[in-house]
C-alpha cells in the first residue's frame, strides 16, 4: 500500500461471520499491515456503528475504508462515504455462509481475502468526473409512431427535440396502414383506427418539437451530451446540437423477389399484406387484374420452411397483421370467404383473444400446414395447394385474391439496397452494430434500450419486430433513456450498466505503442485515434467495462479507481503457501453475473472449496493477459475466469467482454507452454447469474482438475 | 389397420369447399366451441386411442370448422370416439369436443345409416326400454335371487329415503345381477329405507344420446320423469354413472330435478354403519368410469370404499382419476364393437386390462355396470384370464360385511 494512504478497517462480527472466523485474529492481520490507520470491529456495522466509521473518516482523515462484512451487493447507501474510496471484503456470503466455520483453510480464506481488500485501497485515487457536455436536447431520425411518440416525451420532459424524417410528411409506416389490430383485445373487438393526424398534431403543435421533413442525416459526430448531426435538406445543410439521439427510421417490407415462387410479380392478383393495406382502405376489396370484388381470399403466413428470408421477420407482427386482414375481408363483405395458411401462429398475451376472435368470424377458415403452389386456374381464380400438417394432406381451395403476410426489415439491415445510416462520424465505421438479422443491437434481457452507441437509441421497428402500439412504448421508453443519457453526462456520470460511475479510462501515452487494439476492442466505439495514432477517449460514450485496459499489451490503460496494477497488487496480496498440500487457485469473477452467482451459493448455504481465492473484475473483457501470467508465474497452481457466455446469445453486459478474454486466454496458454507449465491451469468458465446451484460442481471440478496437475513448479521462485 | 385406409401420400388432394349451413347446425347443436380449436394436437395425444394411428378427435375438429360434412361424417373415428372426455379436459382452447362429436352423430343419425351394431341397440331401446333386447317386464327379475327383500315402490305405496334406479346392465346382464343383488344385501345391512321401480324403470339412454340419438334420450327421459312423478322419495340413486350424468345435469332440462346420487357417493357416507371384515383378494386396483370422475368430478367415494375394507391396498394404475383410461364402452362403444374392432388393432378394455395387470393387483374393482363385461371379454381375448380378476366394488363390500356369500371363499378372520 502506498505510504501516503490513510485507510481505516472495519471487521464485523455479525450475521455469522463472527462464530465462523476469529475477527480479532483479523483485526491483528489489519493492524499489521502497513497504511492502516485504524481497526474497529463490530456486531453489526450496517446499524448504527456505521456512523464510527464516518466519524473516523472525519477526525483521522482517511481517504479509504475497508468494510469486511457482507457482499459489495449489499448496504451500499450504508456503506457509502462520499468520495473516500470503500473497499468491501465479503466475509458474509463468501466466507461464513459458504465454508465449514473455525477450520484453518476457512481463517486463511478470510485473512487473504482481508489482505486483498486492503491492498485494493492503494491504488483508488478520485476521480475527476468529465462534466462538458450536456446538450438538454435530442434528435430524433424518424417520424413514425415510435419516432414522434419518442418526441412527445422528451419534449414533456423539457428537452427541444429535432425530429428528422426523410418523407414529405410525418407518419412513418403508419400512413400506409388501413385499421391497427386492437391495443387491447378482448373476445369481441373491432379494429382500431391508427389516428395518425392526432398523433403527428400532437408531436409538431408542441412547443418544444421541431420537425424537419424531407431531411436527412448526413453525418453524426460527437459523444452523449454533445452530438452535432448534420441535416440536408432541399433547402440546403444544417447542423444541429443534441445530447442524445433516438433512432427510430421503421423498417420496410422484404423485397418481393423472395416471394416468386407464390407468383409475386407474376400472377396479378397476388398482392403482398402492405398492399392490401391499401386494398382495405378502399372499403371493397377488388382485386388488381380486373377490379372485380374479392369474394374469396387466401392469407398466405409464408412462414413455411422455404421461406428462410421471410422467417426473421414474421411473428407475432405477421401473424396479427394475417388476422387483421382476414377481418378486413369479413368486415367488407359478411359473405366472404377467408383461408390463412400459416405454419406457426404467434398471439402472445392478449393477442391470443384476437387469434380466437377471428378464428369464430364466420367465412374465416384457417389451414395449418404450408403452400406447394399459386396457380392461375380457370375464370381468373387462383389455384391454391397447401400441405396441411394435421392430415398430412394436400388441400385445395380456389380464391378471387392472395394475400401474402411479408415480413417488416428493419431500415438498417444491409440486406436493404440503402439501409439508413446515421453517418457516425467513429473510428469503428458509420454503420450502427447490428445483430443478426440486421436490427440495431440490443440485448432484450440485460439492456433492452441500449445500443453499442452509448446515447443512440433504437425505437420501433427498427429496434426490433413490434407493432404500432409497441413502437408507440418503444418510441416513449428510448426517449426516457435518451433523456437519461443526458443528464448523466452532466455530471460525468456512467450509464447502463455501471449507472453513476465517475472514473473513465486514463492513458499513460509515453508508453504507448500506437498499435491501436483498444481502439478496435471497445464494443461501444469509445476511443478514437490522435494524428500520433494515439487512443482519444470520448468519456460519455464510454459504459466504464475496462475491455480496453484488459487489451493493452502495454498495460499503459487504467482507471482512477480500477487497474492492471491494483489488480495485480490484489493477487500478491493472497498468501502462497510453500506447504503442498495447500494449492491456491484464483478466480477472477465477472462482477455482472459470476460473482453474483458465487455470492448466491453463500445465500443458499453451497460450500465450495476453500482454496479458492475470489477477485471481482468488471468485466472478463478487463482482464490483461498481463494478471493471469504474473498470477501463474507467482505460484498460483491455477486460475480460472469465471464470466458470462459468449457467442450468439451473449449474456454479456458489454457484448464482447468475455468473447475477447477468450482470444487473450490463447495467448496466455501460449506462454504457459513456454514455461514449461500444464495450459489447463488457466480455463474460462461460463455461467450466469442464475446459476449458483451449479457452480459448486463447476468450481471443484475446475479445483479438482489443477489438483491432479500438481502443485505448480513456480511456487516459491 | 389404422382408421387411414391409405398410405396419406396416396390422397388426392381435399377440396376445401366450406357449407356453411353445415357448420351452422353443428353450432346449433354443440355451440361454436369447436371453431376455436387451434390444432395443437393435445387432445390427440391424450385421446385413449392416440396409439392407434387415428387423428381422433383433431381431424375432426378440423372438418367442423372447414364445414366439410362429407369429410367429417363418413370419418371412421365418428363412431370410434367414446366420448371419454380426456381430450376436453385438456384442451386449452376449451373445445366441447365430446358435444361437437355427438352434434356430428346427430346430424349424422338423421341422414344416413349408422353401424348395424348401434341400430339394434337403439331399437331394443325403443322397444323394449333396455338396449340389450330383454323383456321389459322382466326388468326387477334379479331382485329374488337378492336373498333379502328389495321393496318395489309400486307395492309400497309410501315415501322412501332411497329410491334405487337400477339401469339395465344391473336388471338384465348376468354379471349385473349379481352385482345388483350384493347391492341390495349391502342396502339391507345397512338398514336403508329404499325401493327400485321395477317394471316401471326404462333406459334413462344417456349412452343412446351420446351415439346420437337424441330423439331416443327425450323419449325416455319423458317416460322417466313421469314415472317418477308418481312418488315421494328423498334422493335417486344409481349404480350406472352414464344414467348418474343424464339425472343429475339433464333431467333438470325435461323437468326432473332430483337429489342423485352414485351408489359409491350413497355407501361412501355410510361406511361406519357397516361391519367389515377382511377379504381374501389383498390388492386391488381400481379403474375410474369416466362419467362418474372426469365428467362429474367423482373420484374420492369408490376409493373411500375400498380403503374401507380391512387389509385391502389400493395399487393406483398409471392412468387414473382425472387421466383415467376408457374402458371403451362409453358414447355408444358399448354396442358398437364389431365396427371398432375392424378400425383399431386393440379395443380400449384391452389395453386396460393389461395395465390393471401390470400393477400387480389380484383384483380390478370397477362400479360401472358396463365394465366388468367389457374387461372379463378382454381378460380372455388377450390371453390373460384368471390373472385379475374383475369385481363391482360393491360385490367386494359385500363379500366384506357379511358371512362369505359362497361356501369355500371363506373370509379371513378379522
Amino acid at each position: 500500500m502506498s505510504a501516503e494512504k490513510r485507510a481505516g478497517v472495519y471487521l464485523c462480527h455479525g450475521c455469522g461471520i463472527g462464530d465462523s472466523v476469529d475477527v480479532d485474529a483479523l483485526a491483528a492481520t489489519a493492524r499489521s499491515t502497513g497504511g492502516v490507520t485504524v481497526t474497529r470491529t463490530s456486531r453489526a456495522f450496517c446499524l448504527e456503528d456505521a456512523e464510527l466509521i464516518a466519524s473516523d473518516i472525519e477526525a483521522q482523515a482517511l481517504d479509504a475504508v475497508v468494510v469486511a462484512a457482507c457482499s459489495p451487493r449489499v448496504n451500499r447507501q450504508v456503506f457509502g462515504f462520499g468520495a473516500v474510496k470503500v473497499e468491501r471484503v465479503n466475509l458474509r456470503e463468501q466466507v461464513a455462509w459458504s465454508h465449514p466455520p473455525r477450520e484453518e483453510a476457512t481463517e486463511e480464506l478470510a485473512a487473504d481475502l482481508l489482505r486483498m481488500g486492503i491492498a485494493a485501497c492503494g491504488y483508488a485515487s478520485a476521480p475527476t468526473p468529465h462534466t462538458q457536455a450536456h446538450q438538454r436536447s435530442v434528435v430524433v431520425v424518424g417520424a413514425g409512431p415510435a419516432g414522434l411518440e419518442a418526441a412527445v416525451a422528451a419534449a414533456d420532459a423539457g428537452y427541444a427535440v429535432t425530429v428528422v424524417e426523410r418523407e414529405p410528411e410525418a407518419g412513418g409506416f403508419l400512413r400506409r396502414i388501413h385499421r391497427c389490430w386492437p391495443s387491447r383485445p378482448n373476445v369481441d373487438t373491432s379494429l382500431e383506427n391508427p389516428h395518425l393526424d392526432e398523433l403527428v398534431e400532437r408531436a409538431v403543435s408542441h412547443p418544444n418539437v421541431t420537425l424537419r421533413t424531407s431531411t436527412t442525416v448526413e453525418a453524426l459526430v460527437g459523444e452523449p451530451g454533445h452530438f452535432v448531426a448534420s441535416l440536408q435538406s432541399a433547402s440546403g445543410a444544417t447542423e444541429v446540437v443534441a445530447g442524445s439521439v433516438v433512432l427510430a427510421t421503421g423498417s420496410e417490407p422484404l423485397a418481393s423477389e423472395h416471394f416468386a415462387a407464390y407468383g409475386l410479380g407474376t400472377l396479378p392478383d397476388v398482392i403482398t399484406s402492405s398492399e392490401m393495406e391499401e386494398l382495405a382502405r378502399q372499403g371493397e376489396i377488388r382485386r388488381p387484374s380486373d377490379g372485380r370484388v374479392a369474394s374469396r381470399v387466401a392469407i398466405l403466413a409464408c412462414d413455411g420452411p422455404s421461406d428462410d428470408a421471410n422467417l426473421p421477420y414474421t411473428g407475432t407482427v405477421a401473424s396479427m397483421v394475417a388476422l387483421k386482414q382476414a377481418v378486413y375481408v369479413h368486415d367488407s363483405q359478411p359473405d366472404a370467404e377467408v383461408f390463412l395458411v400459416y405454419e406457426d401462429m404467434q398471439t402472445p398475451g392478449f393477442d391470443e383473444l384476437y387469434y380466437r376472435f377471428v378464428q369464430r368470424q364466420r367465412g374465416v377458415y384457417l389451414v395449418r400446414g404450408h403452400v406447394s403452389s399459386v396457380d392461375q386456374g380457370e375464370d381468373g381464380h387462383l389455384g391454391v395447394v397447401a400441405r396441411d400438417s394435421v392430415l398430412a394432406r394436400d388441400v385445395r381451395f380456389d380464391v378471387d385474391l392472395v394475400v401474402l403476410d411479408i415480413g417488416m426489415v428493419p431500415t438498417s439491415a444491409p440486406s436493404l439496397s440503402e439501409p439508413v445510416n446515421l453517418h457516425l462520424k467513429y473510428l469503428q465505421g458509420e454503420a450502427m452494430p447490428l445483430e443478426r438479422s440486421g436490427f440495431v443491437d440490443s440485448n432484450f434481457l440485460c439492456f433492452p434500450f441500449e445500443t453499442r452507441r452509448t446515447g443512440i437509441y433504437a425505437a420501433g421497428a427498427v429496434h426490433r419486430s413490434q407493432d404500432v402500439a409497441a413502437s408507440r412504448r418503444d418510441g416513449a421508453a428510448a426517449a426516457l433513456k435518451a433523456v437519461q443519457v443526458v443528464e448523466k453526462a452532466s455530471t460525468g456520470e456512467a450509464v447502463h450498466p455501471r449507472v453513476g460511475e465517475l472514473g473513465y479510462p486514463q492513458f499513460f501515452m509515453q508508453k504507448c505503442t500506437a498499435c491501436g487494439r483498444c481502439t478496435q476492442e471497445c464494443p461501444f466505439g469509445a476511443l478514437e485515434l490522435d494524428e500520433a495514432r494515439h487512443p482519444v477517449i470520448n468519456p460519455n460514450r464510454c459504459r466504464r467495462c475496462g475491455i480496453c485496459m484488459g487489451a493493452c499489451p502495454v498495460q499503459v490503460i487504467s482507471f482512477p479507481d480500477y487497474s492492471v496494477e491494483m489488480v495485480s497488487a490484489m493477487q500478491k496480496a493472497v498468501e502462497l503457501p510453500e506447504d503442498d498440500s495447500k494449492p491456491r487457485v484464483l478466480v477472477l469473477a465477472c462482477e455482472n453475473d459470476a460473482y453474483p452467482a458465487i455470492d448466491m451459493m453463500g445465500i443458499n448455504r453451497l460450500q465450495y472449496p476453500a482454496h479458492l481465492r475470489v477477485l471481482p473484475v468488471r468485466c472478463l473483457g478487463s482482464v490483461n493477459a498481463i494478471t493471469v501470467t504474473d498470477a501463474i508465474q507467482r505460484g498460483f497452481d491455477g486460475v480460472a475466469l469465471l464470466g458470462c457466455r459468449s457467442g450468439e446469445d451473449y449474456q454479456c453486459h458489454f457484448i464482447q467482454g468475455s468473447e475477447l478474454l477468450g482470444t487473450r486466454m490463447d495467448n496466455v496458454r501460449e506462454t504457459l507452454g513456454r514455461l514449461a507449465l500444464e495450459e489447463d491451469r488457466v480455463q474460462v468458465l461460463e455461467t450466469s447469474i442464475a446459476d449458483a446451484r451449479r457452480l459448486p460442481d463447476l468450481l471443484a471440478g475446475f479445483a479438482a482438475g489443477v489438483a491432479e496437475l500438481g502443485p505448480n513448479p513456480m511456487k516459491g521462485f | 389397420m389404422t382408421t387411414t385406409e391409405k398410405p396419406p401420400e396416396a390422397l388426392a388432394p381435399l377440396s376445401l369447399q366450406p357449407d356453411r349451413a353445415f357448420t351452422d347446425r353443428l353450432t346449433e347443436l354443440a355451440g361454436d366451441s369447436f371453431s376455436s380449436c387451434y390444432q395443437c394436437g393435445t387432445c390427440s395425444v391424450v385421446c385413449p386411442f392416440s396409439a392407434q394411428g387415428t387423428h381422433l378427435p383433431r381431424q375432426e375438429m378440423l372438418f367442423a370448422q372447414w364445414g366439410l360434412e362429407n369429410e367429417l361424417l363418413s370419418s371412421p373415428n365418428l363412431w370410434i370416439c367414446t366420448t371419454c372426455g380426456n381430450c376436453a379436459r385438456l384442451c386449452p382452447r376449451e373445445v366441447d369436443i365430446p358435444g361437437t362429436i355427438r352434434a356430428a352423430r346427430d346430424l349424422y343419425v338423421a341422414a344416413r345409416d349408422i353401424p348395424r351394431e348401434l341400430s339394434t341397440a337403439f331399437e331394443s331401446t325403443s322397444r323394449h326400454g333396455n338396449p340389450l333386447g330383454q323383456s321389459a317386464r322382466k326388468r326387477a327379475a334379479w331382485a329374488s335371487g337378492a336373498g333379502v327383500d328389495v321393496p318395489v315402490m309400486a307395492k309400497l305405496g309410501r315415501r322412501v329415503e332411497v329410491l334405487f334406479f337400477t339401469e339395465c346392465y344391473w336388471s338384465y346382464h348376468p354379471r349385473g345381477i349379481e352385482a345388483a343383488q350384493a347391492m341390495a344385501r349391502v342396502m339391507a345391512a345397512l338398514g336403508t329405507d329404499w325401493a327400485i321401480l321395477g317394471t316401471e324403470e326404462q333406459c334413462v339412454a344417456d349412452s343412446q344420446r351420446l351415439a346420437g340419438e337424441t330423439g331416443l334420450f327425450e323419449e325416455a327421459a319423458a317416460h322417466n320423469v313421469e314415472t317418477l312423478r308418481k312418488y315421494e322419495f328423498g334422493r335417486i340413486v344409481t349404480p350406472d354413472p352414464h344414467a348418474y350424468n343424464a339425472l343429475r345435469n339433464l333431467y333438470p332440462h325435461y323437468g326432473g330435478t332430483y337429489e342423485v346420487q352414485h351408489y359409491t357417493q350413497f355407501l361412501a357416507e355410510r361406511m361406519d354403519d357397516l361391519e367389515l371384515h377382511a377379504i381374501p383378494q389383498r390388492s386391488v386396483t381400481f379403474h375410474d368410469p369416466c362419467y362418474l370422475g372426469r365428467h362429474n368430478g367423482e373420484f374420492e367415494a369408490p376409493r373411500r370404499l375400498l380403503e374401507a375394507i380391512p387389509g385391502v391396498d389400493l395399487i393406483e394404475m398409471g392412468h387414473c382419476r382425472e387421466d383415467g383410461y376408457c374402458c371403451g364402452g362409453g358414447g355408444g362403444g358399448m354396442w358398437n364393437s364389431s365396427f371398432v374392432a375392424d378400425h383399431v388393432d386393440e379395443r380400449l378394455a384391452e389395453v386396460r386390462v393389461k395395465e390393471a395387470i401390470g400393477t400387480g393387483a389380484d383384483v380390478l374393482a370397477v362400479c360401472c355396470p358396463f365394465e366388468v363385461s367389457l374387461f372379463e371379454d378382454a381378460l380372455k381375448s388377450t390371453g390373460n384370464d384368471g390373472k385379475i380378476v374383475v369385481r363391482d366394488i360393491v360385490e367386494l363390500l359385500d363379500e366384506s360385511h357379511g358371512p362369505a356369500p359362497v361356501a369355500g371363499g371363506a373370509s379371513a378372520p378379522g
